[in-house]
C-alpha cells in the first residue's frame, strides 16, 4: 500500500509537470488554433538559458566593478543592513532567492522569445492553411533541438533543483520537496491562467481574437496582439514546465523534452484541447497512470497504455474529457 | 388545400423539429405539386432554411413526415437525397472553393457516376467514357447559365453573383426533379432580380422540374411562384396563390406586425 | 485534376516559361557534365545547344499538344529511368530507390491529407505492419516474398479503414493526435518480451536482399559505367542496387499514375468536396462518413505498398525505423513542403525527404560550423518555404508557370518601383549586416539571419521603419508599403 501511495504522489507531480506543458499547448491553441509541436523544444531552449544564466556570470564588462568580478545568481547572498534578503540556504551554498531570480529572469527571456517566434515565424503562415502553421513549428523544433545540440552538447546538464530537504511526510507516502513544489506551482499557474482567461478583459481579448478574428477586429481588439500575447504567455508557461522538470529528471538535455511533449499532448487532449483545467487535470491522469503502469504492469507498456487510453477517451468523448463539443453549422 | 388533384411530389406533414427547446418548426404542412415553382417565405428567423435543412435530410425532425413521390424522405440517408432526385442550393454559398467551377459542377453529377476506386484509378475505358459524358453534360449547363468564362477558374476567386449561378449549375447538373433554391436573388440588384425570375421559369421548364424556393424577395416570389407557403415562427400560417397570401390578414400581420425592418421587404 | 486549371492558355507558346528555362538551363549544365566539362569544349559546347535546343523542340511542341504538364512528369520520368548512370555511386543508386519508397507513403498521405483534409501522424505504423508482416512471413515461415507481400499490403490496407474510423468523430488537431498516438503505441508493442519471438524485438528481422535474375544481372553489369565501378564486386553491387531501383521505381510511377487517376476521378472531386464543405458534399449525393474511411484505406493501400518496397531496398526492419518523427511526422512535413493534394507536389516532397538532409550533410563537411547544425538548417527549409510558398513548391512552379515573362518582369518592376527608398536602405542594411555577421560570427549564423529576414513578415520591417520614422518625422511614410501588408 505504501508503494501505491508513493507511486501515486509521485505520478501526480510528474503529472503536474506535463500538466503545465498541456497548459502551454491549450494556450497556444486557444490564441491561434495550432498545435504547437515547438512547445516543447521552447521550454527545452529556455531552460538552458536559465542554466546559463544560473553560472557564474562574469561582470568583467561593467566599469568600476574590477576586473574578475563573477556573479553567481544561484548563490547570490544579498543583505540589506545585515539582515539576509535570501530565503534559506542549501549545503552548497544554493539560496532560493538566486532561484528566484533566475526564474523570473529566465521566463522573462521564454516571453519575448515566444512573442518573438509567433511575430517573426508563425504570422506569415497564417489564415493560408492549418497545415501550414503546423509545419512552421515543426521547423521551429527541429532548428532549437539543433541549435541547442550545437551550443550546449548532447550530455545533460545537472540542474540544482530550489528545495532539496528531507522528503516530506505525509503519513501515508513520502514526497519528495520537489515534488511538492511543482506540484504548487501547476496548481498556482492553473488558477492564474483560469483566472487570466476568465476573469479578465485581456483574456477575454485573447479568446475573442482566437474564435473570431474578424469580429474581434471590428470591436476594436487588436487581433494581432492577442496572439503574440498568446504565444508569448504559453513561452513563459513551457519554460516554468521546463525549469522543474529538469531538476526532476536529473539534467537537461537537448532532447529531453520532446517525450515530455507527447504526454504533454496526451494530457491536452485527455482534458480536451480548449480546456486549461482539462489540461492540468489531465496532465495530472497521464502522470499518475503512467507511474502505475510502470509500477504494477511494466515500462515497456507505459506508453501503448497511455496512448491507447488516448485514442478510447477520444472515441468516446471526440473533445476530450473537457472540451467545448464541436457545434456543426449547416 | 386541395389545389392539385393528383398526389403533390412532395408532401410535407405536421414537421416539428426543436432546437434545445426553441421550437424552429411547430407541425408545417404544405405539399408541392409537380412542375409548381412554389415560394416559401415569412420573416427573419421564421425556419425557412431549416425546413429546407429537413427536406435534404441535414436536420431529422421530431415529428411529421415528408413524402417525395411517393417516397418517406426521412428513411432515406442525407446523401441518398441527390439521387432521389432532390438537390439544393445553398443560402450563403456552399460551393468547394478550391475547386474549379467545373470540377464543383462535376461534384454535382457525383450520383449519377457509378465508376469504383479500382476502375477510376485505373483510368479504364469505361471510366473515361463515363468522364466524358459528365463533362459534356457539365459543360453544356455551365454555357446555358452563361458561366462559360469561368469554366477553368477557381471558384474561390469568383464575385459573389457568379457564385450563386455555379450553384444553380451544380445543383442542376445532378438531374433534379426537385430543386430547392435558398435565397437565389441575395445579393443581387433590382434589374439582376427580374432576370433572374425569368431564369427560373425558364430553368423550371427547360429541366422539366419543380422548384421550392425560399426567397425574402417579395416581388419576384410574388412574380413567379405558383403557389406560396408562409412561415412565422415555425408555424405556417397561411398557403395559397400569391394573389390569396397577399391578402390574408396573418400574412400582412407578420410582415407588418413584426415592425418596420421586416416590413420593408413586401 | 487542376493542372490544366491554370496553366496559360497558348500564350507565348514557344517562349519557355520561367520554370521550363530553370529546366533547359539544368540540361545544359547537365549536358556540360556529361560531355566531360573542359576536356572537348568545342564538341561539348556544340553538343550541349543541340540537345538543348531538341529539348527545347520536343518540349514545347509536347507542351502544345498536351497543354498541360503532362510532359514534365515525361521528362522527369526519362530522367528517373537513366538514374543507375547517373548516381556516382550504389549509395545514391539506393538513395534514389528510397525515394520512390517515400514517394508512396506520400502518395498514401496525399490522398488522406492533402485531398480528404484529414491530418494523419499514424502512418509510419502502416509501413511498419506491411514491413513487419512480410518480414515475419518470409523470414520466419519461409513464405514467398510476392506472397508475403499480397498478405502485408491487404491486412495494412484492412488497419487503415480501422485508423480511419476515427475520422468519424474526431476534427482537426483531435483527429492528428490520435493518429499519432497510433504512431506512438506501434514501436513498444514490436519491442514486447510476448512478441519478441516474431518481431526479433530491439534487433529487429535482417532479411537477404532480393537479388537480380540472371539475365538482368548480367545485361546491368555489362552495362555498369566503367569509370565508377571498377572491379566485379563493384559491378555486381551496381547491379543489385539498379534492379531494386527499377522495381521500385516501377512502384512509384504505378503509384504516381493512380494517384493522378484518382484525382481527376468522381474520387478525387469527392475527397476534395469533403474537405471543403461536409454539409454541400453531403447535399450532392456524397457519403462523408464513407469517403472518409475509403480515403484511409485507400492511403493505407499506399502505405502499404510503400512498406513492402521498404522492405525490398532496405531488407531491414526495427522498431526504431518507424518512429514518429522519420516515417509519420517528416513525410507529412515534406507533402506539405512540396504541395498538398497535387499530383507533382508528393514527388517533390519525396525528393525532398530523401535528398534534403543529405545536400545539408554534404554541405556541412564543407563547412564546420554546419557540422552540428543540420537540423536547424532543415527546420529553417521548412518555414521558409511554409512561408513563401504557403501552397507547397509545386504550387509555386505553378504559379510561377502561370505567369509569362512580360508579367513577371512588369511585376517586379512595378514592385521594385512601389517600395520607398528608405525601404532599399533598410535592405541595403540588413545586406551588409548578414555580410558582417558571415565575416566575423560565421556562416551559419549569416544564414539564419538571412532567413529571418526572407520569412518575417513586412509589416514587422514596416514596423521598424515607424519607429526609425518617429525617432526622425522628417521622413516621409510611404503608402505603398501599408497595401502590401494585408
Amino acid at each position: 500500500m505504501e508503494t501505491f501511495f508513493a507511486q501515486l504522489a509521485n505520478g501526480a507531480s510528474t503529472g503536474a509537470l506535463y500538466g503545465l506543458l498541456a497548459l502551454a499547448l491549450v494556450f497556444i491553441f486557444r490564441a491561434t488554433d495550432v498545435v504547437n509541436f515547438a512547445q516543447g523544444e521552447m521550454a527545452m531552449f529556455s531552460t538552458y538559458l536559465g542554466w546559463s544564466i544560473s553560472r557564474p556570470l562574469s561582470l568583467s564588462w561593467i566599469p568600476f566593478l574590477g576586473v574578475d568580478r563573477h556573479l553567481n545568481l544561484l548563490t547570490w547572498r544579498p543583505e540589506v543592513f545585515g539582515l539576509p534578503l535570501y530565503l534559506g540556504s542549501e549545503n552548497d551554498g544554493l539560496t532560493r532567492l538566486g532561484y528566484l531570480v533566475v526564474l523570473v529572469v529566465t521566463v522573462a527571456i521564454a516571453f519575448v522569445m515566444g512573442a518573438l517566434i509567433e511575430r517573426l515565424l508563425i504570422r506569415p503562415s497564417e489564415g493560408k492553411n492549418l497545415l501550414n502553421a503546423v509545419i512552421v513549428t515543426l521547423g521551429i523544433f527541429a532548428f532549437l533541438n539543433s541549435l541547442a545540440n550545437f551550443r550546449y552538447g548532447p550530455v545533460p546538464q545537472t540542474y540544482p533543483a530550489p528545495f532539496r530537504g528531507d522528503a516530506v511526510d505525509f503519513g501515508l507516502f513520502k514526497m519528495s520537496q520537489h515534488s511538492l513544489f511543482a506540484l504548487v506551482v501547476a496548481a498556482v499557474l492553473m488558477i492564474a491562467v483560469y483566472v487570466f482567461f476568465q476573469r479578465t478583459k485581456l483574456g477575454l481579448g485573447v479568446r475573442a481574437a482566437a474564435l473570431n478574428p474578424s469580429a474581434s477586429q471590428l470591436m476594436g481588439i487588436n487581433t494581432g496582439r492577442m496572439l503574440t500575447l498568446g504565444w508569448a504567455l504559453a513561452a513563459a508557461i513551457g519554460c516554468v514546465a521546463g525549469m522543474l522538470i529538469a531538476p526532476a529528471l536529473s539534467g537537461i538535455s537537448p532532447n529531453l523534452m520532446f517525450g515530455i511533449l507527447l504526454y504533454g499532448f496526451a494530457a491536452a487532449v485527455l482534458g480536451g484541447l480548449d480546456s486549461a483545467l482539462g489540461a492540468v487535470v489531465g496532465g495530472i491522469a497521464v502522470g499518475v497512470g503512467q507511474s502505475m503502469v510502470v509500477q504494477y504492469v511494466g515500462s515497456q507498456w507505459s506508453d501503448i497504455i497511455a496512448f491507447g487510453l488516448i485514442i478510447a477517451i477520444l472515441m468516446v468523448r471526440p473533445t476530450g474529457l473537457f472540451g467545448a463539443p464541436a457545434v456543426k453549422k449547416v | 388545400m386541395t389545389v392539385a388533384p393528383a398526389p403533390a411530389l412532395l408532401q410535407v406533414r405536421d414537421v416539428t423539429i426543436t432546437f434545445g427547446g426553441l421550437v424552429a418548426l411547430d407541425s408545417v404542412s404544405f405539399d408541392v405539386g409537380s412542375g409548381e415553382i412554389v415560394g416559401l417565405i415569412g420573416p427573419n428567423g421564421a425556419g425557412k432554411t431549416t425546413m429546407f435543412n429537413c427536406v435534404t435530410r441535414l436536420y431529422r425532425p421530431d415529428r411529421g413526415s415528408i413524402t417525395f413521390d411517393g417516397r418517406d424522405l426521412l428513411r432515406v440517408p442525407a446523401h441518398r437525397v441527390a439521387a432521389c432526385g432532390i438537390t439544393r442550393t445553398f443560402q450563403n454559398l456552399a460551393l468547394f472553393p478550391s475547386l474549379t467551377v467545373l470540377d464543383n459542377v462535376l461534384v454535382g453529377q457525383h450520383h449519377l457516376l457509378h465508376a469504383d476506386a479500382v476502375s477510376s484509378s485505373l483510368r479504364l475505358p469505361t471510366v473515361v467514357s463515363e468522364e466524358r459524358a459528365a463533362r459534356a453534360e457539365a459543360c453544356e449547363i455551365i454555357n446555358y447559365l452563361d458561366l462559360d468564362a469561368y469554366r477553368n477558374t477557381y471558384v474561390r476567386s469568383l464575385p459573389y453573383g457568379v457564385q450563386k449561378r455555379v450553384e444553380t449549375a451544380r445543383a442542376l447538373v445532378g438531374r433534379p426533379r426537385l430543386l430547392l433554391l435558398d435565397e437565389p436573388a441575395g445579393g443581387l440588384n433590382h434589374e439582376e432580380v427580374t432576370r433572374l425570375g425569368e431564369q427560373i421559369r425558364a430553368i423550371r421548364d427547360r429541366f422539366a422540374l419543380t422548384v421550392l424556393l425560399v426567397e425574402h424577395h417579395m416581388s419576384l416570389v410574388m412574380a413567379i411562384s405558383d403557389h406560396v407557403a408562409v412561415l412565422d415562427f415555425g408555424r405556417r400560417i397561411a398557403v395559397g396563390t400569391p394573389a390569396e397570401v397577399q391578402r390574408n390578414p396573418a400574412v400582412v400581420e407578420a410582415y407588418l406586425g413584426g415592425q418596420d425592418e421586416d416590413g420593408t421587404h413586401a | 485534376m487542376h493542372q490544366t486549371a491554370h496553366y496559360r492558355d497558348g500564350v507565348e507558346r514557344f517562349v519557355p516559361s520561367p520554370s521550363e528555362a530553370v529546366l533547359l538551363a539544368a540540361l545544359v549544365l547537365f549536358c556540360w557534365k556529361l560531355y566531360g566539362g573542359t576536356e572537348n569544349d568545342a564538341v561539348a559546347g556544340l553538343s550541349s545547344v543541340v540537345v538543348v535546343v531538341v529539348a527545347w523542340v520536343v518540349g514545347v511542341s509536347l507542351r502544345a499538344a498536351l497543354n498541360d504538364m503532362r510532359w514534365w512528369l515525361l521528362l522527369g520520368f526519362l530522367v528517373a529511368l537513366i538514374v543507375p548512370w547517373l548516381g556516382a555511386n550504389t549509395f545514391q543508386v539506393g538513395v534514389m530507390s528510397q525515394v520512390c519508397v517515400f514517394a508512396l507513403l506520400i502518395f498514401g498521405l496525399n490522398v488522406v491529407t492533402g485531398y480528404t483534409g484529414q491530418i494523419s501522424l499514424g502512418h509510419g505504423a502502416l509501413v511498419g505492419i506491411s514491413a513487419y508482416i512480410i518480414a515475419i512471413l518470409s523470414s520466419n515461415y519461409g513464405w514467398n516474398v510476392f506472397a508475403a507481400m499480397t498478405v502485408g499490403i491487404s491486412v495494412t490496407t484492412a488497419f487503415g479503414f480501422v485508423l480511419g474510423i476515427p475520422a468519424l468523430r474526431l476534427a482537426g488537431p483531435y483527429l492528428a493526435i490520435a493518429t499519432l498516438a497510433a504512431a506512438l503505441i506501434f514501436p513498444p508493442l514490436l519491442k514486447l518480451d510476448t512478441f519478441e519471438d516474431y518481431t526479433g524485438g530491439i534487433q529487429g528481422l535482417h532479411e537477404t536482399r532480393l537479388s537480380p535474375p540472371g539475365p538482368i544481372e548480367s545485361f546491368l553489369k555489362e552495362h555498369a559505367p566503367s569509370d565508377a565501378y571498377q572491379n566485379d564486386f563493384q559491378r555486381r553491387k551496381f547491379a543489385e542496387e539498379s534492379y531494386l531501383y527499377y522495381i521500385s521505381l516501377a512502384a512509384g510511377v504505378v503509384g504516381l499514375v493512380t494517384l493522378w487517376n484518382l484525382g481527376r476521378s468522381r474520387f478525387g472531386r469527392a475527397f476534395v468536396a469533403v474537405r471543403d464543405s461536409e454539409v454541400a458534399a453531403t447535399s450532392m449525393g456524397i457519403n462523408v462518413p464513407l469517403y472518409k474511411v475509403t480515403a484511409f484505406g485507400i492511403s493505407a493501400l499506399y502505405a502499404g505498398f510503400a512498406g513492402a518496397a521498404f522492405f525490398l531496398v532496405i531488407a531491414f526492419v526495427a522498431p526504431e525505423s518507424f518512429d514518429l518523427v522519420n516515417l509519420s511526422i517528416n513525410p507529412l512535413a515534406y507533402l506539405v513542403i512540396g504541395g498538398l493534394a497535387t499530383t507533382g507536389g508528393p514527388v517533390v516532397g519525396a525528393f525532398g525527404y530523401m535528398w534534403v538532409p543529405r545536400v545539408i550533410n554534404k554541405i556541412a563537411t564543407v563547412s564546420g560550423d554546419f557540422d552540428k547544425l543540420q537540423g536547424a538548417m532543415t527546420g529553417l527549409l521548412l518555414i521558409v518555404v511554409m512561408t513563401r510558398l504557403p501552397q507547397g513548391v509545386w504550387g509555386g512552379v505553378r504559379r510561377v508557370n502561370a505567369l509569362s515573362w512580360q508579367r513577371l518582369a512588369g511585376d517586379s518592376w512595378a514592385w521594385a518601383f512601389q517600395r520607398s527608398p528608405l525601404f532599399w536602405a533598410g535592405l541595403a542594411l540588413a545586406a551588409v549586416v548578414v555580410v558582417l555577421i558571415a565575416q566575423f560570427i560565421g556562416t551559419v549564423w549569416a544564414v539564419f539571419a538571412l532567413a529571418l529576414l526572407i520569412v518575417a513578415p513586412h509589416d514587422v520591417w514596416s514596423g521598424a521603419g515607424d519607429v526609425l520614422r518617429r525617432l526622425n518625422p522628417g521622413w516621409k511614410r510611404n503608402a505603398s508599403i501599408q497595401a502590401d501588408v494585408t
